[in-house]
């Protein structure tokens, strides 16, 4: 059912200054419909897992912000470009998909076979925009389970 | 939910989850609150006028007052907006902002562009984007009126940022760059325009006696 993996791929952010490079990368991404994501996106936050960031250049100029105890969410302070988020180490005990990558940085990069997996925090969702298709959709506390069987895969 | 309430809930589903082997079972139920489908847009036909709005961004640092805010948006499906945003921007036009608070915070960062393309003749820093340097929150866009003369709503604020506030009166009317949208998402209908559209549109506004009537 999941899609291969793509190994590696390097991103810029828009002014170029930060360079990334992302490692074991899944083509099958959520959407996140949460509150912050609103915010911190202009709407839904389009995030791709992948195994490990990183920052080939530019470290200097990534902004973390965490506005939960569970992850950080990474820009870059010059230009504004959404990077990552990175689930906390003391949540997050697997090695894999520890990190979740903004998925129109990585577009832009050249991978065009993104599709979207499933739906998260639906009850949050605003009522003025709705993605044609069906997929998966999870409430915020369903959401969290997933995530706390997956943050414990070997 | 209280926090108690809610970790207890994750708990016993995470439990009962790992007991049925996990799968489907549990998670492709979600609760009756998700049924809503499109918008109904008989609800809101008229493009109302908001006439002033106060709004924060997400680490509350920075403060905005939106003046005569337009209730219905357009999505913008360009490349610069889907390698900065991480998707579509989704925001609406207003004819005024004041920063109220937090101006120290606020970041900008003047689009080339914009997602256009060369066959554009708008200049760089025809657009200037605003952040919140401190949460990265997405704030607005604002046309610099020495290039662009004649706008009469040089904003393009976030919804993000009044998602909160007035949500269940927006609504989505147009795309614009449909033809650059990546196939991954799609919405329900709406008025589209291409690349093309855009451009001639803006080089119609930067030089009008160039636009040949068309």
């Amino acid at each position: 059912m999941a899609r291969e993996r793509i190994a590696k791929v390097t991103a810029k952010c828009k002014c170029q200054k930060i360079v990334l490079e992302v490692t074991g990368l899944d083509p099958d991404f959520t959407a996140c419909h949460c509150s912050t994501c609103q915010f911190i996106h202009s709407g839904p936050g389009f995030g791709a897992k992948c195994n490990d960031v990183k920052i080939v250049q530019g470290a200097e100029l990534v902004k973390g912000y965490k506005p939960a105890l569970w992850a950080t969410w990474h820009f870059c302070s010059n230009c504004g470009t959404r990077l990552h988020y990175k689930f906390a180490d003391d949540v997050w005990k697997s090695k894999k998909d520890r990190y979740v990558v903004s998925v129109g940085l990585l577009y832009e990069a050249g991978i065009k076979k993104f599709k979207m997996f499933n739906e998260v925090s639906y009850e949050e969702k605003p009522p003025y925009y709705c993605f044609a298709g069906q997929r998966e959709k999870l409430t915020t506390s369903e959401t969290y389970v997933l995530y706390a069987l997956e943050s414990q895969k070997p | 939910m209280g926090g108690i309430n809610r970790r207890n809930f994750i708990k016993n589903v995470a439990i009962g989850g790992a007991a049925l082997g996990l799968g489907n079972a549990v998670f492709n139920k979600p609760s009756e609150v998700l049924a809503s489908g499109q918008r109904d847009k008989e609800e809101i036909m008229r493009d109302e006028l908001k006439p002033e709005i106060i709004a924060s961004c997400h680490c509350k640092k920075v403060v905005l007052k939106l003046i005569k805010l337009h209730t219905r948006f357009t999505v913008c499906h360009c490349d610069a907006c889907q390698l900065i945003h991480n998707g579509p921007w989704y925001g609406t036009t207003c004819s005024d902002i004041k920063i109220i608070n937090g101006k120290e915070y606020v970041s900008e960062f003047p689009v080339e562009h914009g997602g256009l393309n060369k066959k554009c003749n708008l200049p760089r820093g025809w657009s200037v984007w605003h952040f919140c340097s401190n949460c990265g929150s997405r704030l607005y866009y604002s046309i610099n009126d020495k290039i662009l003369k004649n706008v009469n709503d040089r904003y393009n604020v976030s919804l993000g940022l009044i998602h909160n506030i007035c949500g269940k009166d927006l609504l989505m009317e147009n795309e614009d760059f449909f033809d650059v949208k990546p196939n991954y998402y799609s919405f329900h209908e709406t008025k589209k325009f291409s690349s093309d559209d855009i451009i001639n549109n803006y080089n119609k506004l930067i030089n009008p006696s160039n636009s040949k009537g068309a």
